[in-house]
Parts: C-alpha cells; structure tokens; sequence
C-alpha cells in the first residue's frame, strides 16, 4: 500500500482502481452466494420443469420445450384466476398504502403512546394467515351475519365469504386488515426522516394540514411511497394463504388467485409441468410490472428531491 | 419302566425342543431395531401410535417418526416432493386410489403379496388395493359414506329411527325432512360449502348409488364419450339436490366443517352426508352427542337402495424403506387381532382385520346390521379411481350451484374442466379404458 | 421551543390532539378485535368456542393454554424457532447490508444497478413455482430435517428483499448528504 501511493497516481492507479473493484465485489458476494444458491437455482429448475410434461408422481419426465405456454395462452379456465389476481393486486396496494399512511400519520402525531399505538397496530400483520382467515370466518358467519339480520340487510344476513360476487372483495379487505400495520411501519420511518424544519417553514407561510401533506410530506415520503407500492404489488400477486384460509378460492372460483391455480394445476391436477410453467409466468407478469412500477415512481422520487 | 423312560425322555426332548425354539424366538424378536418413519393423517396417526405401544413391549429397540398430513392433496403433495428428492418415508397410511395404485405401477411401493400380511384381510373389493404384481397396501378400515342423524335431537321431535325403519328412497327421505321441519327445525339437512369434501358428499353418493346403480360402468362411459357431465342423468341429480336443498340452511355457501359440526351439536342441523368417522371428529367436540349412521338414500324405488362402502386408509410399505423387514414385522403385527384391536379402538374405524375385538361406537348400529346381513348390496366408493383432480372441479361446481347458478352453466362448465383434464392427460384416459373390466 | 409551540396554539391543538386519540383508539380498537376474539375463543370450553365464539367467556378454562403447550410442545418449538430466527436474522443484516451498501454507494452504478434488479427479481418469485426443485436442492445438500438447513435458507430467501429495503433507505439517506 505504501508504495503504491509513493510512486504516483498515475502509473499505478488502473491497478488500484481493479483491486478496490475486486474488494467492493468481494463484500457483495456472500449476499449474492446465497441467493443464488436458495433463490435463483431454484427458479431454474421451476423453470426447467416448465419444459417437461412431468405430472408430480412418474421418475421419469420429457421435454416438451414451450409446449406448456402455448397451451396456457389458450386455457380460459387459467386465465381466469388472473382476472381476480389482478383486481385483487390493484385494490389491496391502493388500500394498504392508504391506510398504511394514515395510520403512520395518527401513529406519529399522537401526544402520547406512540410506541403503544405503532406495536399494536402492527400485531395483525405478525398473525399467521390461518388463525386470520378462521377468525374472520367467525366473524362473517356469526357476528355480521347477526348484525344483517338485525338490520335487515340482506346482503350480509348470510357469510358474505359464501357470496360470488363479494369474497374476492372481503378478501381484499381482510388483507388490508392485516397487512397496514406493515405498510404504516414503512411510512413511519419515511416520516421520521422528514426534516421538521420543513414543517416550521410551511406553518409560517401559514399553510393548513392538507396542504402541508399535499406540498412536503407527500412528496418527501416518495422513497417509502416506491418502496411500499413495489411490495404490496408483488405481494398481492404471491398471494395464497390468506385468501385459501378465508374463501379457500371462493364459492366455486369467484375468488380464486393464480397462485392458487398454480398449486391446483401442479399437485391436485397432477400436472406439475403445466402448473411450473405458469408460475414462471406469474414470476414474469410481477417482474414486467414492477420494473414499470420502479421506472415511473424513480422519476418521481428525483422530481420530488429537486 | 422302558414306557416310563420313554416318556421322560420324550418329554424332555420336548421341553428342550420347546425351550429352544422360545429362545430363538426371542433373540429373533429383539434383534429387531431401527426407526420406521411413516406419513399418516391425524386420526390414523393416533391408531399407530395405540398399536405401537403394544409393538414396543415386545420390540423395545423399534422407534417410530410420524409425519402427520391433513387431507389427501398435502398427502400427494408430501409424496410429490419426496419422490422428487428421493426421501421417501418407510411407511405411510393413506386413502387409497388411483393417484396410490399410480405410486405402485412406478415401483415405488413394496408387493405385499408374498409378505402373507394380506391373509388378514376381510373379504371386499380390492380394485383399489390391487396393480398388476399384487396387493399393495392393507387397508385399515372400510369407509362408510353414510346420513348422519343426530339420535338425541331427533328423539326430542318425536323420530327414532331403527334398523327397520329408515328411510329406503329419496321422497322417504325428503318427508323425513319436511316431518323434522314441521316439528320445528327449519333446516334439517346440513352442507358445509366452503369445505370440499362436505359439499360434494351428498353428490357422490347420489352418484354411486343412483348413476352407478343404472350404469355401473358410468365413468368409463363418461371417458369413452358415451356419457357427459351435462347430460341428463346428472343434471337430474341436480334437480334432487334442489329437493334437499329447500331443506338446507341459505348460509352454506360459505360454512366451515366446524361450523356445520356446531350446528349439528345443537340441533339446528339433524342430517349430513358423510363418511362414518366423522363422528370421532364429533365426538372429540362433543362426548354427548348421540348419533346415528342411516344409509344413504337417494335412488327413486327402495329396491334399489345400497350401502355405500368401500376400503380405505390402508398401510403401504415403499421400496424406499430402510429396512423393509422390520416395517414388515411392524405390519403383520398391526394388522394381526391385537395390533388391529389396540389401532381400531384409538381411531374409531371399522375393523378389516379377522379377528379383530375392537368396540365399534353405537352410532354404527343400523349400518353394522346391515353389513352383517347382507341387507343392502354395496356400491363401491369408485371416484378414487378417478382422474386426478375431478374431486374439485366437482367441488367448485357444487359450490356455484349452492352460490345460486344455474345448473346449466354448472354442468356446462363441469363437462367442460372434465374435458380439459382429458385432454391434458390422454395417456392416463387410454390406460384406463384399456384396463378396464367392463361390467 | 416545543412548549413556546404548544403554548402559542394551545386551544385548536389541543382539540385535535383529543380528535387524533379518538380515532387512533377506535382504529386499534377494529384493528384489534378479531384478536380479542382470539383471547376470548381461547378460554372456552370446545363446545361453547364452537356455538357462540364472540360472547365473552363465562367459565374459564385456563387449561386450554397448558393443554396447547403440551400437545405443540411449545418449548422445543419455541426454542426451534428462537434458533433459525436470531441467526438467520444475524445473517440477513450483516451479509445483506454490506452488499446494500456497496450497490447503493459504488461508483460503477451501471453493474450495481443491474445486481440491484437481480435481486429484486428474487422477491418476485411465487413459492409454489420453486418447491420441487427446492426440495431436491436441500435433499442433495444434506440440510433437510435440520435447523442449520432451516437457518441458511432463510437467509438465501430472505437476501432479495432485506438488499432491496437496505438500498433504499441508503440511497435515502446518501441523497441528502
């Protein structure tokens, strides 16, 4: 080291810029390690079954090459799960984010207890998804139920998780239930990181609540926004235990989500091919979307910085 | 004194002849050690472990592992990826059928037939337990799909049924339901939508008892193209379920087992279609119900009644097994009379074993006369047989149906997701038409 | 400064800090109540949880909790997860903030930024898809049926989304600085 830097910068430098190249790789290359050994060869070989007509019991399987795409573009009884998948993805992070903020708001703005309020707004999402979906099955089927009748609301006289048209719908809610203490931990610490003086300017210009939110804290939590949007997307399209423990796919399909077709196809149906090859479609159809995600709302996290 | 010396010595020969064979016996017995791991369901898993207790005075170095599963398809699903991964159990116990008779075709199952465990067995149909080679899993019980009746409840409005005086047809049937609604329960038959297997009881037994009993080679029919989904004798089937189901409570579409067990216990429900173990799963619940197992009965003329029964949890060895003469031993002695008795009297099933002592809860009454008489011929349980996933496309049809489809577009769409599995699997649908015994 | 603010608007404050309690206290209230429900079921008898499960309970039976420990065998169980937890988590952070590190401040951004989106593929993957191969993996590396097997996958699962959150919060903080 002390010769290099003794001998000039000049002569030296190409072999100290690749050795502190190296050095930087080096630090990333535990994370990367495991990673590719649990995650990516994995996708490889969900990929490689893609291409097999394996049905999940036989030792012995055949290529088939894209033989289970092509048969999967033309398969309605598949594609209509995705339908449900992706009104469910598009309502959940519109909720999740929503009441993720307001709740971080309040959570933050209390006078007191404001560890109190964030911990137990946060205990449903540490629930597991089983003991979530049998209590909101009570619910549905006795509490509610109970209130429509006494209301004489027809719609909810009886467990609204048996109708067609609402389970994706209660779904979707009961997700929202669980998941914003989550989304609220995000934003709390976005919040957090918003310089108060910020505020102090707002309040002698004299600005009022709304538009404090609208003008500083909105745009500065854009970092928190890209990140929770990302997630509750990618999320709600991996979705499976918490809407089979609720509807178990609805009445007949209704509320039916393509990671459920998945499993269905690959070990109920006993066509574990087919069922890869649409998870590494599924696996594509979030990759697509979050990189356009991550595209549009980077720009914005720039314009709101300047 | 020759006679008497004769004697003593042959006594003698005999008592060390005895000694001998007693020792040799008992090193046998304790040379046997290892560990068996078996997958096995909730309720079977507690039989194996009765039985093993009573293994294990006589083979102390034997240890078990039991992988426990919930339904059929984690089951498959376990299997699935332990074939994959070439980690097979030793052992398992599991509901048999096609996807079970697939596991032996591609050599992942023991033969059974030269272990001499089979002579055990009760007489029944053995299409389910049998591949080309052999036998290749025992089963522990024989299934009864059944009417459950809450006995108690129904006393209290006045109904006791008996062994002479069931209902034997379908308009029997409804008018017990419309005697129960007019003594004050308004809904007596109970569904459980939201579970799978509650919601397509009644549908298969309508089918084995009245579409098998016009046609016994319904499926095979079905497969050839001869028959379909949405043909009439189905869609008629739907047309009797509306009969029951102006007796079924509105809320079912989404109702859990639990809550349809609740509902029963109390008396708001007094009949259900299901398999006759439930009732352990009831009586777990409750100790107090009293309940009783009627036949089903859905066919139009009593003559035409039948007992739905068929094997079912049955022990398979793999070729996997570590060491297949102790999961061998293990099973002789599971499936002799005092392994089957110690199992049977911790799991509530119907004994298959000959010999077997173990007390068959009273709910069986009406059935095991029955059985014992040979009143009713038996409809085999034949959708195992099946191809791989009908069970939820039955499902999710029965479910719009009870959502309020139309039963057009419910068959419709049955006929159609039947025809997809075809399709995606003609091998298996060649296979099948090609092994088929046409009755 | 914080009294002079609180003093200088102390009426309208103060009725929107009441407001802000009041509504904050009926959100964990609704938020909560499914897990009073839970509280409530877990002190009933299984004939009363079936039959009515939201009424409040009115025999305690606080043997239901010792029964559960016994039957789950809590304590192995907890400790089992005790175990994969603390040292997978001790794993994730180290090992997946140096690399977040690394990707959010080098000066080769084209590299990192791609290796940023290669890891975000990770959190994108659906499970079901990657089971079987999974299985297979685990098996041939001999850590099926082990806690360590449990802990280092984990670990692997983990990484994508644990350098994703880092990254953003390092980008975060080096904007402003």
């Amino acid at each position: 080291m002390g010769r290099m830097k003794t001998s000039g910068v000049s002569m030296n430098s190409g072999r100290v810029k690749v050795k502190r190249s190296l050095l930087e790789f080096l630090i990333v290359v535990p994370a990367l390690v495991f990673y590719l050994i649990f995650v990516i060869y994995p996708l490889i070989g969900g990929i490689y079954y893609s291409m097999t007509d394996w049905n999940g019991i036989s030792a012995e399987h055949h290529m088939i090459g894209i033989q289970n795409y092509l048969s999967l573009l033309k398969d309605s009884h598949v594609l209509e799960p995705l339908k449900n998948t992706f009104i469910y993805a598009f309502f959940t992070t519109i909720l999740l984010n929503v009441l993720g903020l307001a709740m971080a708001i309040g959570a933050e703005h209390v006078v007191r207890g404001k560890n109190f309020f964030r911990s137990l707004l946060f205990i449903p999402s540490v629930l597991s998804s089983i003991v979530v979906g049998y209590i909101f099955n009570f619910i549905f089927a006795n509490i509610i139920s109970d209130l429509g009748k006494a209301l004489n609301i027809a719609v909810l006289a009886n467990n609204l998780l048996g109708s067609r048209q609402w389970s994706l719908a209660i779904a979707i809610l009961v997700d929202a239930w669980k998941g914003a203490g989550w989304y609220m931990v995000i934003y709390i610490a976005g919040l957090q990181s918003i310089d108060h003086s910020l505020y102090e300017v707002a309040d002698i210009d004299g600005a009022t609540g709304w538009q404090k939110f609208r003008n500083v804290t909105f745009p500065l939590l854009a970092p928190a926004f890209t990140i929770n949007m990302v997630l509750a997307v990618e999320r709600a399209f991996k979705q499976y235990d918490l809407v089979l423990a609720l509807t178990g796919g609805g009445p007949g399909r209704a509320s039916e989500l393509v990671s459920m077709t998945i499993y269905n196809e690959s070990f109920t149906n006993k066509r574990a091919g087919y069922g890869s090859a649409l998870g590494v479609i599924l696996f594509l159809i979030i990759v697509v979307i979050t990189l356009f995600q991550m595209k549009v709302l980077r720009r914005r996290e720039d314009n709101a910085r300047d | 004194m020759n006679k008497k010396l004769c004697a003593a010595s042959f006594l003698m020969a005999c008592s060390i002849l005895a000694l001998n064979s007693q020792t040799c016996f008992a090193e046998e017995a304790a040379e046997l050690s290892g560990t068996i791991s078996i997958y096995a369901s909730g309720t079977s898993a507690k039989g194996i472990q009765a039985a093993f207790e009573g293994y294990q005075v006589q083979h102390p170095d034997v240890e078990l592992e039991i992988s426990n599963f919930e339904t059929v398809t984690d089951f498959e699903t376990m299997m699935t990826t332990a074939i994959s991964s070439d980690t097979l159990p030793d052992m398992y116990i599991a509901q048999v059928g096609a996807v079970e008779q697939q596991y032996a075709i591609q050599g992942y199952l023991m033969n059974l037939s030269d272990t001499g465990v089979m002579d055990n067995l009760v007489n029944g149909d053995t299409s389910l337990i049998t591949y080309e080679e052999g036998y290749f899993a025992f089963p522990m019980t024989t299934a009864i799909s059944v009417t459950l009746c809450n006995k108690a409840e129904l006393e209290k409005l006045g109904i006791e049924l008996t062994t002479d005086n069931y209902p034997t047809n379908m308009d029997e049937f409804i008018d017990l339901l419309q005697q129960c609604r007019d003594a004050g329960v308004e809904y007596p038959f109970g569904v459980a939508g939201a579970d799978s297997s509650s919601c397509t009881a009644w549908p298969f037994q309508y089918i084995y008892q009245v579409l098998y009993g016009d046609d016994p080679n319904f499926y095979a029919n079905v497969l050839k193209g001869e028959k379909a989904w949405n043909g009439d004798e189905f869609r008629k089937m739907f047309t009797d379920y509306d009969r029951i189901r102006e007796y079924v409570s509105p809320d079912s579409t989404a109702k859990s087992m639990d809550e349809l067990y609740a509902d029963f216990i109390v008396g708001d429900t007094l009949f259900f279609s299901q398999v006759a173990t439930t009732i352990k799963s009831i009586q777990e619940l409750d100790p107090e119900t009293e309940i009783v197992l009627i036949p089903s009965s859905f066919t139009e003329k009593s003559e035409n009644q039948t007992l739905i029964s068929g094997f079912d949890e049955a022990f398979s060895i793999t070729t996997s097994a570590k060491d297949p003469e102790l999961c061998v031993d293990f099973l002789k002695y599971i499936t002799s009379p005092e392994g089957s008795t110690l199992f049977d009297n911790a799991t509530g099933y119907i004994p298959t074993v000959k010999g077997c002592e173990s007390e068959v809860d009273n709910a069986y009454e009406i059935v095991l006369d029955i059985m014992q008489n040979d009143k009713l011929p038996n409809s085999p349980i034949l959708s195992r047989q099946w191809i791989a996933g009908f069970k939820e496309l039955l499902k999710a049809g029965c479910q719009n149906w009870l959502a309020g489809e139309e039963v057009d577009s419910v068959v419709n769409t049955i006929e159609e997701d039947h025809k997809r599995l075809m399709e995606a699997d003609s091998d298996w649908v060649q296979n099948f038409l090609d092994s088929y015994k046409w009755k | 400064m914080r009294e002079t603010r609180k003093h200088r608007r102390a009426p309208r404050r103060r009725l929107q800090d009441i407001l802000i309690m009041a509504i904050m206290s009926f959100c964990v209230l609704i938020i909560l109540y499914p897990f009073f429900i839970m509280l409530f079921v877990s002190v009933k008898s299984t004939k009363e949880a079936l039959i009515s499960p939201s009424s409040l309970p009115t025999e305690f039976h606080w043997e239901n909790f010792v029964i559960a420990w016994q039957k789950m065998n809590f304590l192995n169980v907890f400790k089992n997860s005790v175990f994969v937890t603390s040292l997978s988590l001790i794993g994730i952070i180290i090992l997946s903030g140096l690399a977040a590190y690394i990707i959010a401040w080098s000066k080769y951004t084209r590299f990192y930024n791609f290796l940023y989106l290669f890891f975000l593929c990770g959190i994108m993957i659906p499970f079901y898809t990657s089971l079987v191969p999974l299985v297979k993996l685990m098996t041939a590396l001999g850590l099926t049926n082990s806690r360590v097997g449990m802990t280092l996958y984990y670990c692997g699962r983990n990484m994508p989304m644990a350098v994703f959150l880092y990254t953003g919060f390092i980008r975060g903080i080096k904007e402003r600085y």
